[in-house]
């Protein structure tokens, strides 16, 4: 009897703790990865583009040399955000992720997309057309096909016609 | 008493033992497992349900570790692959020949990590091949490319290489954008993943 209690414990607890560690893990990570872009000079509703990514200027794990990204911070505690992004010549994307790394939401900026705009909501649930759900601090990214400097430049001055604000 | 404290051990026990064993599945250990393999053609792994809602505890675990802020399924799809055609572990101690064909997707890429998930430390600035450079240096045959993987350059300047310096032990993402739905809908039966061929290896390192 006090053998299968002890295994029944043992059995319990480490299931427990392994739900536990497991699914705090996403959350947990993308927290530091906002604390680490907070602390690189990225404020919130701010769009900012990363340097050319090289061995050197790594930030994130896996990036691909070949795209030139953005990155904005926003938190819809305070209200809506609405992002905007202009089309480009290229492959390019706008992507959305809330606090649990889920891509919440994806505009297409290649050439010929009619893409303008996404509203964030605060909440959750699956996006329907321009609009997503986000309860919190979430990220913004910008991809643009940039495998050379000077499409890397291109694709760097577009990122001042891009918004990331908070509206009513 | 002595139950009561038998059993407050095999508490704390259980707890360790979970969450180490989170960690490990999770991906946090480099070398634990990496994104989903559900997908599995010729030795590339992929999980369709990478940045999805619907992605499994283990899944967004393992790709908030080894690829945070992963796109869809529908705008991109990632294949990693750590072993060459004979099944040997890809290390910078040796030459490979990576070849392929075109694939179903509006742009592709192939890039090296190393064992932290991160660009190799080095500055030859040759970190990945993707379809603009299949274009550029096989005009004439861009169905079927081939680059070398090494730590130094080849003889031939205009070969097309990716560096492996400071790469230890890499592996190699394939990236797919766009990716046409055949794709999403019958993977094994539309992907011919790029074949990787070792060519040598520095003499004593193996």
């Amino acid at each position: 009897m006090r053998f299968f209690l002890t295994l029944f414990v043992l059995a319990i607890s480490a299931a427990a703790a392994h739900f536990l560690v497991l699914t705090s893990l996403p959350g947990f990570i993308m927290s530091k990865a906002q604390e680490a872009i907070a602390a690189q000079g990225v404020p919130l509703n701010v769009w900012v583009a990363t340097p050319r990514q090289t061995p050197q200027t790594q930030r994130v794990v896996r990036p691909s040399p070949d795209l030139a990204y953005a990155l904005c911070r926003f938190d819809t505690s305070n209200g809506p955000v609405r992002i905007t992004a202009p089309v480009g010549d290229g492959y390019g994307s706008v992507s959305v992720f809330n606090s649990q790394t889920d891509n919440v939401f994806v505009g297409d900026l290649s050439a010929g997309s009619t893409f303008t705009s996404v509203r964030i909501e605060p909440g959750a649930g699956a996006a329907s057309g321009n609009t997503a759900f986000v309860d919190g601090p979430g990220l913004a990214l910008i991809r643009r096909l940039a495998p050379t400097q000077a499409e890397y430049e291109v694709a760097a001055a577009l990122v001042n016609d891009a918004t990331c604000e908070t509206v009513e | 008493m002595h139950l009561f404290f038998r059993l407050f051990v095999v508490t704390l026990l259980g707890l360790t033992l979970g969450a180490l064993s989170a960690l490990w599945f999770g991906g946090m250990v480099s070398a634990g497992p990496r994104i989903g393999s559900a997908i599995e053609i010729d030795g590339w792994r992929s999980d369709w349900s990478i940045g999805s809602e619907n992605a499994d505890p283990y899944v967004r675990a393992r790709v908030a570790r080894n690829g945070l802020l992963a796109l869809r399924k529908e705008e991109a799809v990632y294949f990693m692959r750590n072993e060459d055609d004979a099944g040997a572990r890809l290390t910078d101690v040796c030459t490979y020949r990576v070849s392929g064909g075109s694939y179903p997707a509006r742009w592709w890429s192939i890039t090296l990590y190393d064992g932290d998930n991160r660009l190799p430390m080095n500055t030859d600035q040759r970190l990945s091949f993707d379809q603009s450079q299949a274009t550029k240096v096989f005009p004439d045959t861009a169905q079927t490319w081939a680059f070398q993987i090494s730590t130094q350059a080849p003889e031939n300047p205009s070969a097309p290489w990716v560096s492996s310096k400071a790469g230890g032990e890499f592996d190699l993402t394939l990236r797919l954008y766009q990716p046409d739905s055949s794709l999403l809908s019958d993977p094994a039966g539309t992907l011919v993943p790029p074949r990787i061929e070792r060519l040598d290896c520095r003499e004593g390192a193996l």
